[in-house]
């Protein structure tokens, strides 16, 4: 069960949609207000998608059975997760600065599965997995007034784990190099997962980053993430912020290098009739 | 927790409640004589929740029942409740406490079971109305706007004038406000569906045998947005016209999809 399936029938709102607004609100327009067909998808996406499957399966057989799987059941996951995205609706696209070997990215991938086996072996010894893919919906309210939004904060945790002294939600990424000082320290994504997790009895969490880079030679960089009450009611302003923007209809293009690799460009400029000039 | 901490948790605490938290009484139709407003208390406890967390509060009660005669002389049960409510964390398996407040309260009822329940949420409401929670209940502020001239020394405890009416901001003290970040303008009415209505959709196009994609498609096509962003009007519209198919025991059928000879 995913984020999806957390939100239930009601309102909600998730931390990628107000990465998405914040990025680009007529990319948000077109994608959840007018649910426009992309283009593509980015293989970046489809790729983040089939190592991330492979995890998952990594975590669920640590979970069920104690112990790690064997490196080949999970790179059969990734390559199993992988020809679906091949083969799924709409078609892949890479972006410019990848390769478009299919087989190259493959074998990157299974490249880098190993690293994350044999570091992650490591960690899991001492832990206890008490969740994978661990969706929430939780309320939020306005840190101003106390009022409780119509929307609903949903998600998934990919891993809860416990070492006995507290609880730490893992988040695996892959990305094409080390995540910076400014990206760490204001990502949101941690702030809203606390925050979630706050409201859903588990208390103070910790967050934890493990970015798998796509790097010639792969390497895993383990962050530990802080955020504070300050950081969490700036998130429930900027959350607010979004919704309003939305109820408002503000949906302003951003034009910039991404738009080159936008799955929704080919319907983000309207033709429109043009305007007869006078002589 | 520091101070500022504090007084951030007590100003989302007492922040006014929407209006159809509060709960009014008339007195003519109590009994009591008088009107009373109030805030619901689950809307409480909401609130604690939202601030808090879940497990961010608990709460210790001690309730004493005896067997009493009313006025009219028909039996019936009196229960006072003593309560104590803790602010605070789990950590460890304790309960680490940061406020506690303690309150009574008291109800009279036929069953014993009503008169213990209304002991507790009346102790239960003062109590979280020393942390500010629904406060304006106790200082009579909830309906001030409506109350006529002269008439504010005459009510009783929380009474008041049973006529809804807007809702005053918190006062903010001056020198916490100096250390506020500006204040937002006020929000301007949502125009977005609720979430009660979009719930509402989604369970009558499953009782209509529309599939999620199918009935989306048709929400998308004819609005020209996702069924989740469609206006409050929209959506009261459609959910009169997926009524009005579901009665008729045929499934929906957005107007571009009919067929000619399909209308009406």
């Amino acid at each position: 069960m995913g984020a999806n399936d957390a939100a239930g029938d009601g309102l909600h709102i998730s931390v990628s949609q107000i990465r998405t607004y914040l990025k680009c609100s007529r990319l948000y327009e077109l994608r959840y207000v007018r649910g426009a067909t992309p283009a593509f998808k980015p293989t970046a996406f489809a790729f983040g998608s089939a190592f991330h499957a492979a995890l998952a399966q990594f975590y669920v057989a640590v979970k069920e059975d104690g112990t790690p799987p064997p490196l080949g059941l999970v790179t059969y996951a990734f390559r199993d997760a992988w020809e679906r995205e091949l083969e799924g609706d709409p078609p892949l696209q890479t972006d410019e600065d990848e390769p478009d070997d299919k087989n190259q990215l493959v074998d990157k991938g299974v490249a880098m599965l190993a690293l994350f086996h044999e570091q992650a072996s490591k960690v899991v010894a001492g832990v206890e997995v008490e969740s994978v893919e661990k969706p929430f919906a939780v309320a939020i309210h306005d840190p101003d007034t106390g009022e409780v939004q119509d929307e609903n904060l949903v998600g998934a945790f990919d891993l809860v784990v416990n070492d006995g002294r507290r609880r730490t939600i893992v988040e695996s990424k892959t990305s094409a190099r080390k995540y910076g000082e400014d990206q760490i320290r204001w990502d949101i994504q941690p702030t809203g997962y606390q925050l979630a997790a706050k409201q859903m009895g588990l208390g103070k969490v910790g967050v934890q980053y493990q970015v798998v880079t796509k790097t010639k030679t792969p390497s895993l960089q383990v962050i530990e993430l802080e955020r504070s009450t300050e950081d969490q009611e700036e998130f429930l302003r900027v959350a607010i912020g979004v919704m309003r923007g939305v109820d408002a209809g503000v949906f302003v293009p951003v034009r910039s290098w991404a738009c080159r690799g936008c799955p929704f460009a080919h319907v983000c400029r309207p033709t429109r009739s043009k305007v007869a000039t006078a002589a | 927790m520091t101070n500022e901490e504090k007084r951030k948790i007590y100003a989302a605490l007492a922040a006014p409640f929407p209006e159809h938290c509060i709960q009014r009484t008339e007195g003519r139709v109590t009994g009591r004589g008088y009107d009373t407003s109030g805030i619901g208390y689950q809307f409480i406890a909401n609130r604690l929740n939202e601030v808090l967390g879940v497990g961010g509060w608990r709460a210790h009660r001690t309730v004493i029942v005896k067997e009493i005669l009313r006025t009219n002389g028909r039996p019936a049960f009196e229960a006072i409740c003593d309560i104590i409510l803790e602010l605070g964390e789990w950590l460890n398996g304790d309960f680490a406490i940061f406020a506690e407040s303690l309150a009574d309260g008291g109800h009279v009822a036929s069953s014993e079971a009503d008169a213990r329940k209304g002991a507790y949420t009346n102790a239960f409401k003062k109590a979280a109305a020393f942390f500010g929670v629904g406060r304006q209940a106790y200082e009579g502020s909830l309906d001030d706007d409506n109350v006529p001239s002269g008439q504010e020394e005459h009510r009783p405890d929380n009474a008041t004038h049973p006529t809804p009416a807007p809702q005053r901001p918190v006062p903010v003290p001056a020198q916490a406000a100096s250390q506020q970040p500006p204040a937002r303008p006020a929000a301007a009415p949502r125009n977005r569906l609720t979430s009660k209505q979009l719930s509402a959709l989604w369970a009558i196009s499953r009782k209509l045998g529309l599939d999620q994609v199918e009935f989306r498609n048709q929400v998308k096509a004819q609005h020209g947005v996702q069924v989740e962003f469609l206006s409050k009007q929209q959506a009261s519209d459609l959910i009169g016209a997926m009524g009005t198919n579901g009665n008729a025991d045929r499934p929906y059928v957005a107007p571009e999809f009919r067929e000619p000879g399909q209308e009406g």
